[in-house]
């Protein structure tokens, strides 16, 4: 396994043997719980047995039911755009994945326990270990939350396939990330925003350990990445203000994670950049901090 | 006399320390940012006679009601959101830090627990009074920049924009001025002290998580039982008829302070001095 | 100023920290405490200086109930394990900026207090340049300079070289001398043995032998 292995292994059992995994779980399964208990109430006035007596008489609809309105795909939490819960989700899912293992960096050094270490291992082996635990830890708070919700949600609302004839309704416009997956085959559409979130989960909890790097304040590693998507979420409504663009494009990962609540279109390219910008930031920050800087 | 030796410290070490004239200048940069943005808005619009009162309610009137209903998500009101849990981040780990740091000397010296906890939330008070102050100032001052007219009231074209329909937002003058200063500075404020106090039962990070949690809370629902309600200018009942009333929230919140003073007051007669070690 | 422990029993969340413990020291006496890490050393010091307050039982300070008739013993000094000053300023402003809570020394007693720990040279060096060793003994000069009634000193010889663990020494008989009553816990047994004039044995929280 070699050294590397083992140093993950380490890592990982730090990173998941604690109260802090569970803490941050239960804060982002608080809120992915309540989304779907608020869409499983508000369905309940919409099953389609009611639907169908209120709609149809002698045999002909007399309204439209609205049926593709209500079903899964616009249940679960990253199809809720309208309960506060939904936006307490991604708001605070920077924090929550941040909470089990993103401050470990900046603790170990602060409290000598990095010398323990690298007597004993190299410091890019470590490093690269910890990185590793970092990421998976986020990445498992968010997997855990989000499969709970969908789970849940599946549980009590019916698979309803998207109409495009409602894109009035639906916030997934055409062009957007994924949208033709929406509605063709909304499943695999689901899955692949789970795993966008999912992997978001990891980033943000990587930024958290970059920002130990930086930062000689636990509260500073623990909030930055939630402080700077407040602050990018404005910057935003700055920006897109100034350019006098036609197809103004979301770039706050907490925005376009959300699809249902996001101000402006979600573009592929733009969520790649993104993402790069992020992974490799956080990244070299780890490297550049953390290697190649001596330990004090 | 040892309460004043608290006081003294704590204004003198805590709010002009190194550390702190970064924070400063980060917030100060923050709201000349909005400032430049509104002023932006403002060539663009080509409208006329701006007034000071139109930059404050711009950028600390918040948000109108939030319906919920398909096609219509709810969005985070992040100028607003910034304004308030920034400070609360200022505010957060001082009180912990020093009793962690050099408080507990000074608690055993002076020999009472009750000046050390008061002189905390002045601390508090005065981080959040000044950060208001320099984002009044900057406001203020990019506001004069840009010609804007030497007036708290609300100019027409702007109460259009904010809260089309009718409203007294340009009638009532001193009200708005109270609706757009002094009434976020009090809510501000009143969540800061409560979380100073839920410091001392929770974890700060946590403490931390309600505070916002409780923000974006009022920002979503229109409801006198949420604080943050009362910081929005645009939830007024001068302007929506089912808005909230600005006496019960100047009420509201000078009772959260001063409940929060004197429970955390007569928690901290109990409460644990120890590192984070023990 | 003697001080009792009269069955205090101690509860930090689910762990009894200090269990039943019993025992006197006297005025003009050095006590010392003698257990592994976590035995309950520190936490004995706490509740004597008021920091925590027994969960049963009390600890009294010359005739008074520490968190019931007073908050905190009316003269204390105490250096718990790893001070912490402020980062900014020098040894002698940290120094100052505690002496001026009670007012009961000025500047030639704080200076007196840096000179008895080896410290006048550096006074006016930033804390955040001390080395550990310096800091310390800027801990004990916090805990001395006021001549306290009571002396606390939770491992006052970590971080020490020789000549500072006999200063350390010199300084607590100097202080017994005074008449302070002394509570000292050392890891080191012949810095008790010199100085102790009884040891008391800390195990989980109890006393193990006295």
């Amino acid at each position: 396994m070699g050294k590397i292995g083992t140093v993950t292994a380490m890592e990982l059992k730090k990173a998941f043997a604690t109260k802090k995994f569970l803490l941050g779980t239960i804060l982002l399964l608080t809120f992915s719980l309540l989304s779907a208990v608020y869409m499983i109430q508000s369905w309940a006035g919409y099953n389609p047995e009611q639907l169908v007596e209120t709609c149809v008489k002698d045999g002909e609809f007399t309204r439209n039911p609205n049926l593709p309105l209500f079903g899964f795909y616009k249940a679960w939490v990253g199809g809720d755009g309208l309960s506060l819960a939904a936006s307490l989700f991604y708001t605070l899912l920077p924090v929550a994945v941040a909470l089990p293992f993103g401050w470990s960096y900046y603790v170990e050094q602060k409290n000598g326990y990095l010398k323990n270490i690298y007597s004993r291992v190299d410091k890019k082996i470590y490093l690269a270990g910890k990185t590793i635990a970092v990421f998976l830890s986020g990445a498992a708070v968010v997997a855990v939350c989000l499969s709970v919700n969908i789970l849940l949600v599946l549980a009590k609302i019916p698979l309803i396939s998207p109409s495009a004839w409602y894109n009035l309704y639906n916030q997934v416009k055409f062009g957007t990330l994924w949208a033709d997956l929406y509605y063709s085959v909304p499943g695999l559409y689901v899955l692949l925003y789970s795993l966008l979130t999912v992997l978001y989960g990891g980033i943000f909890a990587l930024l958290s350990f970059a920002a130990g790097c930086w930062f000689r304040n636990v509260f500073a590693v623990l909030f930055s990445p939630f402080l700077l998507m407040m602050i990018a979420g404005y910057m935003e409504t700055v920006i897109q203000g100034r350019i006098d663009s036609q197809i103004p494009i979301e770039i706050v990962p907490t925005q376009f994670l959300h699809p249902e609540s996001a101000h402006y279109l979600i573009i592929a390219w733009a969520v790649s950049l993104v993402t790069a910008v992020l992974i490799v930031a956080s990244l070299l920050t780890i490297y550049f901090r953390g290697v190649r800087n001596e330990t004090l | 006399m040892k309460l004043c030796n608290h006081i003294r410290f704590d204004l003198t070490y805590g709010l002009f320390r190194r550390e702190m004239w970064g924070k400063y200048i980060i917030w100060l940069g923050f709201f000349a940012l909005a400032s430049l943005d509104f002023a932006g808005e403002l060539v663009s619009i080509e409208a006329t006679q701006y007034t000071y009162g139109d930059y404050l309610l711009r950028i600390f009137g918040g948000m109108r009601e939030y319906v919920p209903a398909p096609g219509e998500p709810f969005e985070i009101p992040y100028l607003w959101l910034i304004n308030h849990v920034g400070i609360l981040y200022f505010t957060l780990h001082y009180m912990h830090d020093d009793l962690e740091g050099t408080g507990w000397q000074m608690i055993l010296r002076s020999g009472n627990r009750t000046g050390w906890w008061l002189s905390k939330c002045v601390w508090n008070a005065a981080v959040v009074v000044g950060l208001y102050l320099i984002a009044w100032g900057t406001v203020f001052l990019l506001a004069g920049l840009n010609h804007a007219v030497w007036s708290f009231g609300i100019s027409p074209f702007m109460a259009e924009i904010m809260a089309p329909g009718p409203c007294q937002l340009i009638s009532a003058s001193w009200q708005v001025t109270l609706e757009i200063t002094i009434l976020p500075l009090l809510a501000t404020l009143a969540v800061s002290q409560v979380q100073m106090l839920l410091c001392l039962m929770l974890r700060p990070a946590v403490s931390y998580v309600v505070s916002i949690v409780l923000f974006l809370s009022s920002a979503y629902k229109l409801s006198p039982f949420l604080p943050g309600n009362y910081a929005m200018a645009l939830r007024s009942d001068k302007i929506i008829s089912n808005g909230v009333s600005q006496m019960t929230g100047i009420e509201i919140h000078l009772f959260l302070i001063l409940a929060s003073v004197v429970l955390g007051n007569l928690l901290f007669q109990k409460y644990n001095i120890l590192n984070k070690e023990d | 100023m003697p001080i009792i422990f009269d069955r205090v029993t101690k509860v930090i969340g689910k762990h009894k920290v200090i269990d039943q413990v019993s025992c006197t020291m006297q005025t003009g006496s050095i006590t010392g405490l003698k257990g592994i890490n976590g035995s309950g050393k520190t936490m004995m010091m706490r509740l004597i200086a008021g920091l925590i307050y027994p969960t049963e039982g009390q600890v009294i300070v010359d005739g008074k109930s520490v968190g019931k008739e007073i908050s905190f013993p009316p003269s204390l000094g105490i250096m718990l394990e790893n001070p912490s000053f402020l980062n900014p300023y020098s040894g002698y402003e940290n120094l100052k900026l505690l002496a001026g809570i009670n007012h009961k020394i000025f500047a030639d007693e704080i200076d007196g207090a840096l000179s008895r720990v080896g410290l006048l040279e550096n006074k006016d060096k930033a804390y955040k340049k001390y080395s550990l060793g310096m800091k310390q003994r800027l801990g004990i000069a916090a805990a001395i300079m006021e001549r306290p009634a009571i002396l606390l000193l939770d491992e006052p010889t970590n971080s020490l070289d020789e000549s500072g663990v006999e200063l350390v020494k010199q300084i607590v008989q100097e202080e017994k001398a005074r008449g302070a009553t002394v509570v000292l816990s050392c890891h080191d047994a012949s810095v008790l043995a010199d100085l102790a004039d009884e040891i008391i044995a800390i195990q989980g929280g109890k006393i193990a032998e006295a």
